[in-house]
């Protein structure tokens, strides 16, 4: 769903915006006697650029800290790439592009060695968990709401996953 | 809060049932296991009870489920193996319950949902499941 509600473009919001400086004054006058608004009331409301979605760049980010952490210490290939699998469903169920998933490089973890460094995904998913629940509570959309908090469980669910993964590594 | 909405009624009623078949099959799976898991199911039994009382104050009491006369577990409880399995087959079901509840609820009973959703999942994984994507 948008994240920004769209400001309706008013004649004289489009009129006020593509003059010069110096006509403001006659415009003014021209208004003067309508049930308008006088010019100087009217904001002009900039354009904002579509933001990402927060939830959609934290899943991206996600994917490329399990796949860094692979290359880090390959012997987790086969948990890590199984998480950052359903990191990428996750991505495209928020609505991520292909083109978005092809482009994930990975993010090497900080930890040189292998258990700090799953620590460091514990905590990742954990945050992950969290922000995926405030936006499910904190949405309007029902159906949205769902996904979120499908997307929180399984986030939840990669803490004892990944916590398993460090006892034995 | 109390809902009128039908949506809202149908997926508490839900959520009521499935945790009344985890308290029974987490009963019978604590017979089979022992030491850490033994308590791990006792103590979410008692955590489900929970779930059930605060799902029941959700909805008028005439439209609150009551319990079976029996249960019948989808899979056969017959030792600590199949114990763990259908735990977690009942945790993993409870997230798409729960997370039913939590798109028809709002405030303080949507967060209590995200959160029954959330703690299903990880205990799906602790019994012994994958995790998932959109846990089942």
């Amino acid at each position: 769903m948008p994240r920004h509600a769209h400001h309706p473009v008013t004649r004289r919001a489009l009129l006020a915006s593509s003059v010069p400086l110096g006509a403001l004054g006659l415009i003014t006058l021209s208004s003067c006697g309508s049930d308008e608004p006088p010019l100087e009331a009217i904001k002009i409301q900039p354009t904002e650029p579509e933001q990402p979605d927060e939830n959609l760049l934290d899943e991206l980010s996600l994917i490329g800290a399990h796949l860094g952490a692979i290359d880090a210490f390959p012997e987790l290939l086969g948990t890590l790439t199984a998480i950052a699998d359903q990191h990428r469903a996750h991505a495209s169920e928020l609505g991520a592009t292909p083109e978005q998933l092809d482009a994930i490089t990975p993010i090497p973890p900080a930890a040189a060695r292998i258990k700090p460094a799953l620590g460091e995904l514990i905590a990742r998913e954990r945050a992950a968990a969290e922000l995926r629940a405030e936006s499910a509570n904190a949405s309007t959309d029902a159906e949205t709401v769902r996904a979120l908090t499908f997307i929180a469980a399984s986030e939840s669910s990669h803490i004892p996953e990944l916590r398993d993964v460090r006892r034995n590594a | 809060m109390t809902y009128s909405d039908a949506a809202a009624i149908a997926a508490i009623t839900q959520a009521i049932e499935t945790e009344q078949s985890f308290v029974y099959a987490a009963g019978i799976a604590g017979a089979y296991l022992t030491g850490g898991a033994k308590r791990q199911a006792v103590s979410q039994l008692a955590e489900h009870q929970g779930r059930m009382q605060i799902y029941s104050l959700m909805i008028a009491p005439e439209a609150v489920p009551a319990p079976p006369p029996a249960f019948e577990p989808t899979t056969p409880i017959t030792d600590a193996r199949s114990a763990r399995t259908a735990l977690a087959q009942l945790n993993n079901a409870l997230v798409g319950i729960n997370a039913d509840v939590a798109a028809t609820t709002e405030g303080e009973d949507r967060a209590f949902a995200i959160n029954c959703a959330q703690l299903s999942a990880r205990a799906a994984v602790q019994w012994g499941a994958q995790s998932q994507a959109f846990p089942t």
